[in-house]
């Protein structure tokens, strides 16, 4: 990364605004805080003022989760729409459209004794021929309504967050999360919101989950053609996990109960 | 997976459509130029005719999409780091030149005049092919 930092550059790191051509993309923060990605050469060129190079928060909560979200395929990396916990040592990933409530039933686990890796985004490679899924610590992000599941968010106040959502930004462990980095998972879930009460589990196939993530990921265009066929080959390993379509309706501990009586049934597989 | 084989909305417009071409010198570089902007097309066309040297380089290919929803307005930026140039007019204009791969990608505010473009902006960065040190130029043309 090549950061060069100018006094005159007085603005402060707003909204960024996101272009890309071929192997480059740019985000640019406040009118002059601008960054260039070159998936091509693995490398980020930018230029920035006094007040974002001195935000240490820009840096670990802004970008690098958009860093890893841009260079992470050229890296081997695949950013994935889920959110990521642990059961035991065993990792699950917990895909869903915006909306569908990961962030909350993700806490709602993480206070339940699940380990917390991430609410949002997980970011996949490959070890040993077996999937990791890594987070990058940021914080959970929660929708104002929140606050009637978790009643310790009634001491924050909620803010504008990057997408332009009035949301609570919190570190997970604040709210009682244990924290891990990364976990090998076992399982992949596809979390829907439903109006039939109670909790509903079903199997998908491998070719449904596979189609759902190649849906949800980031077009590339042609020329990164390498990157295209490594991202692939992790999507069809992911596509491989035990893939579960689940929905609930209610509040999230009918999920996290629902949720927990299924894995503790599918954990005899494991030791089998 | 082809760009049309998915319904993720194209959000980096890293797929727009570029389907006017021209090919002229510019400050004495070979532009192979591609845009959805037939107005830059127009003026690029208008340019006086320039004897082509003996054994040209191969030309530049430029793309140059013109972003109507970008903001207009603020200070003109240049970030050079080699082999990357990258020219910067507030958030709505942003165009790069890659002196290695000899490819200008770039997207234009709605202000920024296609004149303005080919007779100030592209001379301005197509100069950094050049420059002995890039890096060394960042300051002096902010």
């Amino acid at each position: 990364m090549h950061v060069h930092v100018d006094s005159r550059i007085s603005t402060g790191r707003e909204q960024p605004r996101f272009r890309g051509l071929r192997h480059l993309v740019t985000a640019i923060f406040g009118e002059e805080n601008a960054f260039v990605f070159d998936l091509h050469r693995r490398r980020i060129v930018a230029t920035v003022g006094n007040e974002v190079a001195a935000d240490r928060r820009f840096w670990d909560h802004i970008l690098l989760p958009i860093t890893v979200g841009v260079l992470g395929p050229a890296l081997g990396v695949v950013p994935v729409h889920a959110a990521c916990l642990t059961f035991g040592n065993e990792g699950m990933l917990i895909a869903g459209e915006s909306g569908a409530g990961k962030s909350t039933l993700s806490l709602a686990l993480a206070q339940n004794g699940f380990g917390y890796i991430s609410d949002d985004w997980s970011y996949l490679s490959m070890q040993d021929q077996r999937i990791v899924a890594h987070g990058l610590s940021v914080p959970v992000k929660l929708l104002p309504d929140a606050v009637h599941h978790f009643s310790a968010l009634s001491q924050y106040q909620p803010a504008l967050a990057l997408n332009g959502e009035l949301a609570y930004e919190l570190p997970a462990h604040v709210l009682g999360a244990t924290v891990r980095l990364s976990c090998k998972p076992r399982w992949f879930f596809f979390l829907e919101r439903s109006g039939e009460p109670g909790f509903h589990v079903r199997p998908i196939s491998s070719t449904e989950a596979q189609s759902y993530v190649e849906r949800s990921v980031e077009r590339l265009p042609p020329e990164l053609d390498d990157i295209i066929c490594a991202r692939a080959e992790v999507i069809e390993e992911l596509s491989q996990l035990s893939c579960w379509h689940f929905c609930y309706s209610g509040t999230p501990e009918i999920a996290v109960q629902g949720l927990r009586k299924f894995l503790a049934e599918q954990r005899p597989e494991v030791s089998a | 997976m082809s760009a049309t084989a998915t319904g993720v909305p194209d959000l980096l417009r890293r797929f727009a459509p570029a389907p006017y071409h021209a090919q002229v010198l510019i400050a004495g570089v070979d532009l192979e130029m591609h845009t959805n902007d037939v107005e830059i097309v127009a003026k690029m066309q208008r340019q006086p005719v320039t004897v082509k040297e003996a054994a040209p380089r191969k030309p530049i290919r430029a793309t140059i999409i013109r972003d109507i929803e970008a903001p207009v307005g603020g200070n003109i930026a240049i970030i050079a780091a080699t082999p990357l140039t990258t020219l910067l007019i507030g958030t709505g204009t942003v165009v790069v030149l890659d002196s290695e791969l000899r490819e200008i990608l770039g997207f234009l505010a709605p202000s920024i005049s296609a004149a303005d473009f080919i007779d100030n902006l592209l001379p301005l960065l197509l100069k950094a092919l050049s420059w002995p040190n890039a890096a060394q130029q960042t300051a002096e043309h902010r």
